[in-house]
C-alpha cells in the first residue's frame, strides 16, 4: 500500500487529504508542526475576540480523522532527503514517504527595518500568535499596526474591542490600493473613522529604535520624517511562501515550490499545493503565485486527484475573493482593475451614509462585463460565474441587475438607475 | 474563564428551573391566597390585573405579564445588536406585536368581556387542549364570537399553515409569530451558542419529537372521540386520513426522497395502532387504546405541557440552548418541519466556494444544525428543525448563506446527508 505524507495540515493539505481518502485506500499521514488539528485559520480573530471558541474553528473534529484513517502527527520537518525519499524532523526522526505533498503554506512577510527577535513585533498567522496576542493587547498602552491588508484590519479590529485606541499606518495613499480601486477604498477609511481608528497614510517606516534598558517603548522613523512611539507593533504586511527549509533540496524553487497544472513539482512524486506553491504558468492578469484560502482549497483537491492518478488539471478559472473589514464585507468576482486602464469603464454606485458600493466593470471594446466588485452587499456568485463565462454584455447584466443580490428581499440592493457611468479618480 | 461560565450557566439554570417549577406547581409560594388577597409577587401584579380585566392576579397572568416583559425588553436589545439586518428588525418586531397582542392583550381583553381566555395563533398541536371538550364547549356556548373564534382557529390550523410553510417555510410560525419562538429569539439569543451540535443531539431530537406528536395526536383523538356524537364516522375518517398519508409517502418517491425507510415503517405502524384503537373502541365498551382520556390528557399536560415545554423548556436555556423545547418537544415543530422538508419551497442557499470554515454558522445556531458542514461540501440546508431565524445569514463573514425561497432548476431535495456529513466515506 502507497504511503502519502502531507506536509501540513491547513486548508490545501486537509482538502487533499480528504480528497485522497474519498479516491484511495492509501495510507496518509498528515504533518503538522502548529498545531495536530486542522483548524481555520481565517477565523483567529474571531477566537481573540471571544465570539468562537477553540474548538467551534476545528471544522473537522479528531474523530473524523480517525474514521477516515488520516493519521495525524505534530512533527516539525527540517528537511526533505529527495534521493532516499524520507522526510527528516526536528529531532532527526525519518519519515518515509512514497508521494509527498508540500503544503506547507505562508508566513509572514517581515519588512527590514524589524527583526523577528524584537519582543515588541507581533504577527498574525500562526496558532501560537493567537496565545501571544490574547497576552499582550491587553496591556498594551499605545498599539501600532503596519499594514493594509486584511491581517492588518482584524488586528486593528481585536485592539479597538479592547479599547486599545490602535493606530493603523499605511504605506500607500489609501487602504488597500493593491487590491481595492481609491472610492472602495475610502468606504474602509469611512469604517475605520467611525470605529475611531487613527489611519495614517503615505507612511513608510525606515527604522525601528528599540527601547533602552529600563523602558519598553519603540521608536518607529518614517521616510517622510514622523516618528511614532509604541509599546506594541502589529505587522500586517503580507505574507511569503514558506519553503525555507527547501533550499538545499533539488526542488525547483522560485518564491515559492515550482508546479505544472497538475500541482506536479519537478520531482516525480512530490506535490504542491496552496500558499507555498507557485505555478508554472499562469493567465494574463493573474498571478504565479494566489495566496488565499480559496485558492490552497481547489489546488488542494486538484493534488488530490493527481495524487491518486486522476490526472486534472488545475484551472485559475474566474477569480474571487472576499474580506470583512469590521462590518464591511468585500466581494470581488472576475476582473476590476483598480485604476484607471485602457478599454474598461465602469458602472458605479457608491453610498458612504450605508456603507454601500457597487461596481460592475466592462470590457469597452467587447462591450462585455469583466468583474463585479461590491461593498456591503453581497452578491450571487454563482449566477456572476455564469455570466462572466457566457460573456454577458454589460446591458444585459445592467437589465438583470437585481438577480445579482445574494441578500433578502427586505435588504437593500441597488436598482439600475442608481448605477452611473464613472471614470476611475485615477 | 470556562469554567466560570460554566458556573454561571448552571446556577442561572437552577434559578430559571426553580422558578418554573414554582409557577407551574407550588404558587403559594409566589404568594398566590384563595382566601386572602395575593401576596408577594402575585399580589404585585393584583393591581395591573384588576384594571385590566377586574380581577385579582393568577400566577399565569403574572407569568403573562412576566413573559410579555422579557420578550419586548429583549426584542429591543436584539433589534439594536442587529439593526443593520433589516431580516432581523422585521422580524423581532413581528414576534414582539405577537406577543403583546396576540398573545397577552387579546386574551386578557377577551376574559374580561367574558369570553374564554384564547391565544388564537397558538394552533393545535402547540395548544395541545385546543380540542378537549371544555375548550370547545366554552367557545361553542360563547355566542358567534365564539365561533368565529373556533372557526378561526381551524382554518389556521389547516389552511392557513400549510399554505404559509409551503410558501416560506416553519419560519414564518417559529420564529416569525410563536410565543415560545419569540422568548427564546429574545431573552433566549444569549444562549443560543449553548445547543448541542453533535450528530448525537440529532438523533436524540428526532426520537423525542416525533413520538410526541404522534402522543398527541393519539390523546387528541381519543378526547375527540368521547366528545364527538359521530364515532363511527370520526373513526373512519381518522383512519382513512393515515392511510392516505402513509399511501402517499411510500408512493411519491420523488418528493419523500430524504424519508428513510424506518420512519415509513414506523409510521405504519402507528396508523395500525391507532386503527385497531379505534376499532377497538367501536367493537367493544373501552374507551380507544384502552385508556381513560381524561387520564391520557393529565399526564400529558403534566409531563410535556408542564415539565417539558415550561420547567426544562425555558428553564434549560442556559444549558441546552434557547430552543430545547422547539428542537426536542414541540409537537407544533414536528409537523411544520415534516411540511418544510417535503412540501415546502424554504431552503437556505450555501455557496461553498465561497467558505472558509470560521463557524460562525454553526456556533450560532440555535437549533445545532451544523450549518459549515453543510457550507463545505457544498450543499443547501434543508432541514426539518430550521426555523429560519436568519442568524446563519446575517452573521456569515463572507456572504455563503441565504434564505431562499426559489427552488432554483438544479435544485433537488435530497436525502439528509447525516453520514456524508460526518464522514468521507
Amino acid at each position: 500500500m502507497k504511503k502519502i505524507v502531507i506536509l501540513g495540515n491547513g486548508i490545501a493539505g486537509v482538502q487533499a487529504a480528504i480528497t485522497i481518502r474519498q479516491n484511495s485506500e492509501a495510507k496518509i499521514l498528515l504533518i503538522s508542526e502548529e498545531r495536530s488539528v486542522f483548524f481555520a485559520r481565517t477565523a483567529m480573530m474571531y477566537v481573540f475576540m471571544g465570539q468562537l471558541s477553540e474548538k467551534d474553528i476545528t471544522p473537522y473534529p479528531e474523530a473524523f480523522f480517525k474514521a477516515n484513517q488520516i493519521n495525524l502527527l505534530h512533527a516539525s520537518i527540517s528537511s526533505v532527503d529527495v534521493p532516499k525519499n524520507i522526510l527528516i524532523t526536528s529531532d532527526n526522526q525519518a519519515i518515509p514517504y512514497d508521494l509527498l505533498l508540500i503544503a506547507t503554506g505562508s508566513k509572514p512577510n517581515i519588512p527590514d527595518w524589524a527583526t523577528s527577535k524584537c519582543p515588541g513585533i507581533h504577527n498574525f498567522y500562526h496558532w501560537q500568535d493567537l496565545t501571544s496576542l490574547k497576552s499582550n493587547i491587553p496591556a498594551s498602552k499605545q498599539p501600532i499596526v503596519i499594514g493594509g491588508g486584511l491581517i492588518a484590519s482584524e488586528l486593528v479590529e481585536m485592539m479597538e474591542q479592547l479599547n486599545r485606541n490602535p493606530k493603523l499606518l499605511v504605506r500607500e495613499s489609501y487602504f488597500g490600493q493593491h487590491f481595492l480601486p481609491k472610492e472602495e477604498g475610502l468606504l474602509v477609511h469611512e469604517v475605520f473613522r467611525q470605529k475611531g481608528i487613527s489611519l495614517f497614510l503615505n507612511t513608510s517606516i525606515t527604522s525601528l529604535i528599540p527601547p533602552s534598558e529600563d523602558g519598553t517603548s519603540y521608536t518607529l522613523n518614517t521616510e517622510n520624517g514622523q516618528t511614532f512611539s509604541t509599546d506594541f507593533i502589529g505587522l500586517g504586511t503580507g505574507v511569503l511562501p514558506n519553503i525555507d527549509f527547501l533550499k538545499d533540496s533539488p526542488l525547483r524553487l522560485g518564491r515559492g515550490i515550482l508546479v505544472n497544472n497538475q500541482m506536479q513539482t519537478n520531482i516525480e512524486n512530490i506535490y504542491a499545493a496552496g500558499d507555498c506553491a507557485e505555478l508554472n504558468s499562469c493567465l494574463p492578469n493573474r498571478k504565479t503565485i494566489e495566496a488565499n484560502w480559496y485558492v490552497a482549497k481547489s489546488m488542494g483537491e486538484i493534488a488530490g486527484k493527481n495524487i491518486v492518478g486522476n490526472p486534472t488539471n488545475y484551472q485559475q478559472g474566474i477569480w474571487h475573493n472576499t474580506a470583512k473589514f469590521f462590518n464591511l464585507e468585500y466581494h470581488l468576482c472576475g476582473d476590476v482593475p483598480l485604476k484607471a486602464k485602457d478599454n474598461f469603464g465602469s458602472y458605479f454606485y457608491k453610498n458612504s451614509k450605508y456603507l454601500h458600493s457597487l461596481r460592475l466593470a466592462f470590457n469597452q471594446s467587447t462591450n462585455q462585463l469583466s468583474g463585479v466588485l461590491s461593498m456591503g452587499l453581497r452578491i450571487d456568485y454563482s449566477l456572476l460565474k455564469n455570466w462572466l463565462e457566457e460573456g454577458i454584455s454589460i446591458e444585459m447584466t445592467l437589465k438583470n441587475l437585481p438577480s445579482l443580490s445574494y441578500q433578502n428581499k427586505l435588504g437593500f440592493f441597488p436598482s439600475r438607475n442608481l448605477l452611473k457611468e464613472v471614470k476611475y479618480e485615477y | 474563564m470556562n469554567i466560570k461560565s460554566s458556573i454561571w450557566r448552571i446556577t442561572l439554570g437552577i434559578i430559571l428551573t426553580s422558578f418554573y417549577v414554582a409557577i407551574y406547581f407550588f404558587p403559594e409560594r409566589l404568594g398566590l391566597r384563595i382566601e386572602t388577597p395575593n401576596e408577594g409577587l402575585i399580589g404585585f401584579f393584583d393591581p395591573l390585573s384588576i384594571w385590566l380585566k377586574k380581577v385579582p392576579a393568577s400566577q399565569w397572568f403574572v407569568y403573562g405579564c412576566i413573559y410579555t416583559f422579557f420578550v419586548l425588553t429583549f426584542g429591543l436589545v436584539f433589534i439594536i445588536k442587529h439593526r443593520n439586518h433589516s431580516y432581523q428588525l422585521l422580524r423581532t418586531l413581528s414576534v414582539m406585536f405577537f406577543q403583546l397582542s396576540f398573545a397577552f392583550l387579546i386574551p386578557e381583553f377577551l376574559q374580561r368581556l367574558n369570553y374564554p381566555y384564547l391565544d388564537l395563533k397558538n394552533m393545535w398541536p402547540l395548544n395541545y387542549y385546543y380540542f378537549f371538550d371544555w375548550h370547545l364547549d366554552g367557545l361553542i356556548h360563547s355566542g358567534q364570537i365564539g365561533i368565529l373564534l373556533l372557526s378561526l382557529g381551524l382554518i389556521l390550523t389547516f389552511i392557513i399553515s400549510p399554505l404559509l410553510t409551503y410558501k416560506y417555510g416553519k419560519r414564518w410560525y417559529c420564529s416569525w409569530v410563536c410565543g415560545c419562538g419569540g422568548l427564546a429569539e429574545t431573552a433566549g439569543d444569549a444562549f443560543r451558542q449553548y445547543s448541542n451540535k453533535s450528530s448525537l443531539a440529532w438523533k436524540v431530537e428526532r426520537w423525542l419529537i416525533y413520538p410526541i406528536l404522534f402522543i398527541v395526536f393519539l390523546m387528541t383523538i381519543s378526547v375527540l372521540h368521547s366528545y364527538l356524537e359521530y364515532k363511527f364516522i370520526f373513526s373512519i375518517s381518522v383512519i382513512s386520513f393515515l392511510l392516505m398519508l402513509y399511501l402517499w409517502i411510500t408512493y411519491d418517491h420523488h418528493r419523500f426522497i430524504g424519508l428513510p425507510l424506518v420512519a415509513k415503517k414506523i409510521f405504519l405502524g402507528f396508523s395500525l395502532f391507532t386503527s385497531l384503537g379505534l376499532m377497538q373502541a367501536y367493537f367493544t365498551q373501552w374507551p380507544p387504546f384502552l385508556i381513560d382520556p381524561y387520564t391520557l390528557r393529565s399526564a400529558y399536560g403534566f409531563l410535556i405541557g408542564s415539565l417539558f415545554s415550561g420547567v426544562i423548556g425555558v428553564g434549560f436555556y442556559p444549558i441546552l440552548g434557547n430552543r430545547v423545547w422547539c428542537r426536542f418537544g414541540c409537537p407544533m415543530a414536528a409537523i411544520l418541519g415534516f411540511q418544510q422538508k417535503f412540501l415546502s419551497r424554504f431552503r437556505i442557499q450555501s455557496n461553498a466556494s465561497l467558505c472558509i470554515a470560521c463557524g460562525n454558522c454553526s456556533t450560532y445556531c440555535e437549533m445545532g444544525i451544523d450549518v459549515r458542514a453543510y457550507a463545505l461540501a457544498g450543499k443547501d440546508i434543508k432541514r426539518s428543525s430550521c426555523v429560519g431565524c436568519g442568524i446563519c445569514e446575517s452573521i456569515c463573514p463572507r456572504g455563503v448563506l441565504l434564505l431562499s425561497t426559489t427552488m432554483g432548476p438544479n435544485f433537488q431535495n435530497e436525502a439528509d446527508p447525516i453520514d456524508y456529513l460526518y464522514a468521507v466515506k
